[in-house]
């Protein structure tokens, strides 16, 4: 990573912009309004009685853990099950990293709950934690497949840590996290069926059984129904795989209707390829041109198992589609001038992104990375016009001497950088890189738009 | 019916489970009575007896509650009915034990072990409150709330009372149609509260003839009172009291 | 991947800091009603709907005949009046209760019950045999005083709200 270091004296230009405006969280607001419900939902259904023991208190606490993770657990659920309002409102990249985020406060907080119900139980039964273990579970109904489940539960978000990500395929990860269902199921029925708040409250067992039942409704229907409707109705195949320079290759998708899928420039779906060996996979691929009447084009580069086989595919395989997906769009800018950053893959959605910005009128200026010169793909493509000026940045930064990047180069190449919108796509490096040398060149972070290469 | 329930469970293994437990088994009870009440206007019992239900629609519990009747009503040859003089439909004689007994199988169910289980004056026991003896039943004299007839020790086991002191004349003989008069109270141990509660209200329906008449039928211990006062028991009734026996 | 590592485990100690505050709020700000006994649950006691609709005897102490059984003299349904019904069998669904089943067969003629069958049931009658080994009397004069407090619990005729408050086993009730 580059050290960031500010010139002194950079003379920083006032501009006035549109101030950019707030998304405004509903489903922060939803999550939030839930959480108060399952609280509301604790508190009268736990007599003041119950905490005149220690025992009693935490056990009483320890349902409340529980039955917050629960309802979290819905809510992780809902953020991938593709909901289209969710997607809208909140974008499909940060759907994922809260999804992530989620997955340790919900493990964290089973596992709270677990200890809880052991210390609470093992006090009012004047028993060692060690002794409570086997009494709950020989007098509590379905808790040995609660335990099971939970343990599953546990391992999936193990693996999904980062730490031991990197150590897995994607496949066999996500084999594992689909076993996520599984545990679900097996740690609910113990919650309405022998949970105190839900043994006696016909109503609260209904109102638990239909938000699950929603929120399976919503994975069935968005994850498996519509995309499969979807795929009859545009008949999608591989039509060419071209490769475009050093490790990138397109491929093209032919197929009817494709307009109908109203993807914009700088979007990606989740394609998964229908043949041998690519079956169990759909992977975030990013547009590289705006979709003409019958065609779509992605262009990938070398990451992770699969893309090594891409070159391999054979015209004429069936291709599944999920999507579009992205906030990474001409809609995002804010001012009538942009500057766009490619990095190694990047290129694709900088290209997409191009042609609609052009289409939109903007002014762009679009610096492409690489590190030589055969790896400028698609750089034919950028017809330099009035409108668009193109400007190749090949070659590694030690052979170079310096980083094209850096705020001074940046301020050279592109002067008036402080008046334009700023997107870049490419490397985590190099990305971290770009934003903190706009930044420090004037640009706010509003104006910045980022799309990260899983 | 209108019934309050008190529940003791001295020693449970599991704290949590007896709790739940506890709870359960009395929204069982508040359930039973709500849908065979009397009382309440669109009750199972009410609708059946209005004829807006027909026999096929019947719940299960209904269904077991009337056939539990029914046996009892040919048991007692016609002074056990669920048909008042007046031809409503009545179900209390048997519902309250019934409901009684179904609360303490859920007791019994989740092994909280011993428990003492009292709806309106019906109790089922189990197992020793303190080890070495075994729950203290008294039996309340007609006449005054603060003297018993009787103590009974026991361990598993239901005891049912049936009387005019608190609601005056309530029970009538299914034979005849009259109230039933003769004996100010009957109380009847058996192995479950159903029966003991079934016989206990056709002891006082049959009178004093009752008494015999119902150690025959499943009841373990009689005990009865006449409304002059003389207390009449089955053998082991009268052990019970304390009484030498005739053999 | 440049999202907040620890954001997750942020949340997380805010929820629990909320649960915290949550089990305060309730357990100790909020006056304590009822002191638990120390020895189990003690007793419970549930007035099961003493309040509603006139089902507790107060109308039904002249328990005689006519009145207080509201509007149901209009409709006798077994004066006989429906006409030759063939007998219907009814067999009852099983009552899946957990702790035991029961499933009962009911052959009715017109509105009589002309027979039963017990088709399952829980097996209770096993118990009434061991029953009177078990209970034991006792006898002591000094016992049948209820002020030695003996007793764990009373059996007699169906309370009405007042007479229970009166009785015995409210008192028991009371010492817990």
């Amino acid at each position: 990573m580059t050290t960031l270091t500010q010139d002194a004296g950079l003379h920083v230009p006032v501009v006035t912009r549109p101030a950019p405006r707030r998304r405004f969280p509903a489903a922060t607001c939803a999550v939030l309004a839930g959480t108060l419900a399952v609280l509301a939902f604790w508190w009268f259904g736990t007599p003041a009685a119950t905490g005149s023991t220690p025992g009693g208190a935490l056990s009483a606490l320890g349902e409340l853990a529980g039955l917050l993770a629960s309802f979290l657990v819905c809510v992780q659920l809902l953020l991938v099950a593709r909901v289209p309002w969710f997607e809208t409102a909140v974008g499909q990249d940060r759907l994922v990293s809260w999804h992530r985020t989620l997955g340790t406060t919900v493990v964290l907080l089973v596992l709270t709950h677990v200890l809880l119900m052991i210390v609470g139980g093992a006090l009012l039964d004047s028993l060692t934690p060690w002794a409570e273990v086997p009494n709950a579970l020989a007098r509590q109904p379905y808790l040995w497949s609660a335990v099971i489940g939970t343990a599953l539960f546990v391992l999936v978000g193990l693996s999904s840590a980062r730490g031991a990500r990197a150590h897995l395929s994607y496949e066999a990860w996500f084999a594992l996290h689909l076993t996520t269902y599984v545990a679900i199921y097996l740690a609910f029925a113990h919650q309405v069926v022998g949970g105190t708040h839900f043994v006696t409250a016909l109503l609260a067992r209904t109102v638990w059984v239909l938000l699950y039942a929603a929120t399976a409704g919503a994975i069935l229907t968005w994850r498996v129904a519509l995309p499969l409707l979807a795929h009859r109705q545009h008949q999608l195949r591989v039509a060419a795989v071209v490769p475009e320079g050093r490790g990138l290759t397109s491929i093209w998708l032919e197929g009817r209707d494709v307009a109908a899928l109203a993807a914009q420039g700088g979007q990606f779906f989740l394609v998964r390829f229908l043949t041998r060996g690519h079956w169990g996979t759909a992977h975030p691929y990013s547009l590289s041109m705006v979709p003409t009447a019958g065609h779509l084009r992605f262009t990938v580069g070398a990451l992770g198992d699969h893309s090594s086989a891409v070159p391999h595919l054979r015209p004429g395989t069936r291709v599944l589609v999920e999507g579009p997906y992205g906030r990474f769009t001409a809609q995002r800018a804010t001012a009538p001038k942009v500057l766009l950053v490619a990095g190694g893959a990047g290129v694709g959605p900088i290209r997409a992104l191009a042609e609609d910005l052009l289409r939109a009128g903007h002014d762009l200026v679009v610096l492409h990375r690489a590190h030589d010169a055969e790896s400028l793909a698609l750089a034919a493509e950028f017809t330099p016009s009035a409108a668009l000026r193109y400007v190749p940045l090949p070659g590694r930064r030690a052979d170079l001497g310096h980083d094209p990047l850096h705020p001074s180069t940046l301020r050279h190449l592109v002067p008036d950088v402080a008046e334009r919108d700023v997107f870049v796509c490419g490397p985590d490096g190099m990305i971290a890189a770009v934003v903190g040398a706009a930044r420090s060149l004037g640009v706010p972070a509003g104006a910045i738009h980022r799309e990260e290469l899983t | 019916m209108g019934i309050p329930m008190s529940v003791d469970v001295p020693a449970p293994p599991d704290r949590r489970c007896a709790e739940l437990a506890v709870r359960t088994a009395f929204s069982r009870l508040r359930d039973a009575d709500r849908r065979f009440s009397r009382f309440v206007p669109d009750s199972e019992v009410r609708r059946f007896d209005a004829g807006e239900l027909r026999h096929e629609d019947l719940s299960p519990d209904l269904t077991e509650v009337l056939a539990l009747a029914d046996r009892a009503g040919k048991a007692s040859g016609g002074a056990f009915s669920v048909r008042r003089p007046d031809g409503t439909l009545d179900t209390d004689g048997v519902v309250k034990g019934w409901a009684a007994q179904r609360a303490a199988d859920v007791l019994i169910a989740a092994e909280v072990g011993a428990f003492c289980l009292n709806a309106g004056g019906d109790v089922v026991t189990r197992g020793e409150p303190v080890p070495g003896r075994g729950w203290r039943v008294g039996v309340r004299d007609p006449w005054d709330a603060h003297r018993f007839l009787a103590v009974v020790e026991q361990r598993d086991g239901a005891v049912a009372t049936s009387g005019t002191y608190e609601r005056g004349a309530h029970v009538w003989d299914g034979r005849t149609g009259a109230t039933a008069s003769g004996l100010a109270s009957a109380t009847v141990l058996a192995g479950d509260l159903v029966t003991a509660d079934v016989l206990a209200t056709s002891v006082l329906a049959l009178g004093a003839d009752g008494v015999a008449w119902a150690s025959g039928h499943g009841a373990s211990a009689v005990l009865a009172v006449t409304d002059d006062g003389r207390v009449l028991g089955d053998r082991a009734g009268l052990r019970l009291l304390g009484r030498p026996t005739a053999e | 991947m440049s999202t907040m590592r620890w954001r997750g485990t942020l949340i997380y100690t805010g929820t629990v800091a909320a649960i915290g505050a949550a089990g305060i709020a309730r357990f100790v700000v909020t006056p304590d009603a009822a002191p638990a006994t120390a020895s189990g649950i003690g007793t419970s006691d549930g007035q099961s709907s003493s309040s509603s609709s006139g089902t507790s005897s107060g109308s039904g102490s002249s328990g005689s005949s006519s009145s207080g059984s509201s509007g149901s003299s209009a409709t006798d349904t077994t004066g006989g009046g429906t006409t030759t019904s063939d007998s219907v069998t009814v067999v009852g669904s099983v009552a899946s209760t957990r702790y035991g089943n029961v499933q009962v067969s009911v052959t009715f003629q017109g509105s009589t019950i002309t027979d039963v069958q017990t088709l399952q049931a829980p097996d209770r009658e096993r118990e009434s045999q061991q029953i009177s080994a078990r209970s034991v009397p006792v006898l002591a004069q000094e016992v049948l005083d209820a002020q030695s407090a003996q007793v764990d619990t009373v059996s007699g005729a169906t309370y009405t709200s007042e007479g229970y408050r009166e009785s015995v086993q409210s008192a028991i009730d009371q010492r817990g």
